[in-house]
């Protein structure tokens, strides 16, 4: 271990400061990504983080295959959170292409992907109770409600993970008669389960302390490390694309965008608690206006976009997930890109860790909340 | 919030405000810029020189933080970098191309000293594509390895099929890496 940490870690310890190889195989790490950090005592002085183990080439390859191909692609990256994967390539999809989709689409994406959003929530708090040191307990709750919003993606599209459900042209199919009355039942029993992982965490005295005024990310910092999604939020700036560019139909939704004030750990647990909350007044809106109709516009079988390129991005549950595609006129992508929320976040870890303890640095991680399939790709 | 607000040119399609005056600025600080008008954003191709003068009007004078996106795409005969840049209160963005020559090696200057942001996209871009961001504080491969051969998003991208990915199983003294004895390049097979 030791040859490979110097031959991408250059330093001498000996001014008595210790080089610590965190990760790639560590629960805190959420995954396979490793941080390379240099201590002195337990103070972090520097630190390097390594990433690409996960790095499947999904942007190469998606440059040889259909765009429809291309769908079950997207799933693999943010694999907490597929729907919104789904939702920003077919939002790139259809802009190149120029597709309309017809409007009872356009709320089920938008059902879908809230309740995804929730699911992604109850993940990143569940897991940052266990960086802070609830072993498990809160994450057994967290995961109780997401089990719950599986079973409804299971119902809809038979897959709890990997969905490919929302496609260029609308969804892949109808949602089934009982998923309506499933879905209310599911909401109403939200907000309660909210409330108890509050009661758990929020005013618990040790997750405050281990969280308030940790990992401090002020406002301008955020934007200028391209930060996004709720770690900006948290940092009090309220953009929200759901509200600055209303993609989809979330401009006929009342919603409230959470924001923190300080910045901290605490603040970044705090606004995906509340936007759980929003997520759920969203679904139960858009249950209501629900129209009748097709969930699929007809769509040659071999998408050939017009020769030209085009961006989408939407609020994912990590930040801005984006999609740039260029079509050179034929049946596959000429080149596709991720805007990759948790890749760009992350380029803010080094700064904000330096001058904290490891176990601090460990808490930080957790919230932001990253997957790897996505910083990877 | 949201600038509505749209001033039809003459013989344009309709740019909203915001761009209008963003046009405006970039045009008098110097030639030499390209403008494209959509409906929804401005697209500004400029020559790689000009790059940095005008992110920086962007950022301080138009006041756009937010530098969302930095990607690169190869034309066989040239590459694109491509830059989205946001501000927080818009769904406008101004969209700067830049064209590079096709060579071994392109150079760019980094943005990481306006955005900091750009710092790990700067280095995708480099480790899948080759184009070498001059300034960068830190370039070097991220999503493969330190020793990988070839940069893979460039389109005539060819596989090393003797390039093994761990070095232990590498015979000594290949440059090229071939697999050691009858290894079959798994990890414990030594």
């Amino acid at each position: 271990m030791n040859r490979e940490v110097i031959s991408t870690f250059p330093m001498d310890t000996e001014d008595g400061t210790l080089v610590v190889n965190f990760g790639p195989q560590h629960p805190s790490t959420h995954g396979v990504f490793r941080l390379v950090m240099k201590l002195e005592g337990e103070t972090i002085v520097d630190a390097v983080p390594v990433m690409g183990y996960l790095h499947r080439s999904v942007e190469k390859l998606s440059e040889s295959r259909s765009y429809l191909q291309g769908i079950p692609l997207t799933d693999r990256l943010d694999y907490m959170a597929a729907m919104s994967n789904n939702l920003a390539y077919a939002l790139a999809v259809e802009k190149l292409a120029k597709i309309e989709i017809p409007e009872r689409a356009d709320y089920l994406r938008v059902i879908m992907v809230e309740l995804n959003r929730i699911a992604s929530h109850c993940m990143a708090i569940g897991s940052l109770a266990n960086d802070a040191g609830a072993f498990y307990t809160p994450f057994i709750y967290a995961f109780r409600d997401r089990e719950k919003i599986l079973d409804l993606f299971e119902m809809t599209c038979g897959q709890r993970l990997t969905y490919s459900y929302i496609r260029f042209g609308g969804v892949s199919r109808d949602i089934p008669e009982q998923f309506v009355p499933l879905c209310r039942q599911l909401l109403d029993e939200m907000p309660a389960n909210i409330d108890e992982y509050e009661r758990m965490m929020t005013s618990n005295e040790i997750f405050l302390a281990r969280t308030r005024n940790i990992g401090i990310l002020p406002p301008e910092m955020a934007l200028d490390y391209s930060v996004t999604g709720p770690m900006l939020r948290a940092s009090g700036v309220p953009h929200d694309l759901r509200k600055v560019e209303p993609y989809s139909v979330y401009d006929r939704f009342q919603f409230e965008v959470p924001v923190g004030r300080v910045g901290d750990v605490y603040d970044r647990y705090f606004v995906r608690i509340q936007e759980m909350r929003e997520s759920v007044k969203i679904v139960r809106q858009a249950l209501d206006q629900l129209p009748g109709g097709d969930a699929r516009a007809s769509l040659p079988k071999v998408l050939r976009p017009p020769k030209g390129d085009a961006y989408a991005q939407i609020e994912g549950p990590k930040g801005v997930l984006g999609y740039y595609l260029v079509s050179d006129g034929g049946p596959m992508p000429y080149r596709s890109k991720v805007r990759a929320p948790s890749f760009i976040n992350l380029t803010a870890l080094r700064p904000m860790i330096l001058g904290y303890k490891v176990a601090d640095a460990i808490v930080i991680l957790g919230s932001f909340d990253i997957i790897l399939g996505e910083v990877d790709r | 919030m949201e600038e509505t607000n749209r001033e039809p040119l003459e013989g344009q399609p309709a740019l909203p405000g915001i761009l209008v005056e963003a046009r405006r600025t970039l045009e008098a600080a110097g030639p030499g810029l390209e403008f494209r008008e959509l409906d929804d954003q401005l697209d500004v191709s400029l020559p790689v020189d000009r790059l940095i003068p005008c992110c920086y009007l962007i950022k301080r004078e138009l006041g756009y933080p937010l530098l969302m996106s930095v990607t690169a795409v190869d034309w066989e005969d040239s590459f694109e970098l491509v830059y989205h840049i946001y501000r927080t209160d818009s769904a406008f963005p101004i969209v700067l191309r830049c064209r590079l020559p096709r060579e071994e090696n392109p150079e760019a200057p980094s943005l990481v000293s306006l955005w900091a942001g750009a710092e790990y996209q700067e280095r995708e871009i480099y480790d899948l594509m080759g184009i070498v961001f001059t300034g960068h504080p830190d370039l070097r491969r991220i999503l493969l390895a330190d020793d990988f051969p070839g940069h893979p998003l460039r389109k005539d991208f060819q596989q090393d099929p003797d390039f093994v990915l761990v070095p232990h199983l590498r015979v000594p003294g290949y440059a090229g890496a071939r697999p050691g004895k009858a290894s079959t390049g798994r990890f414990l097979d030594e």
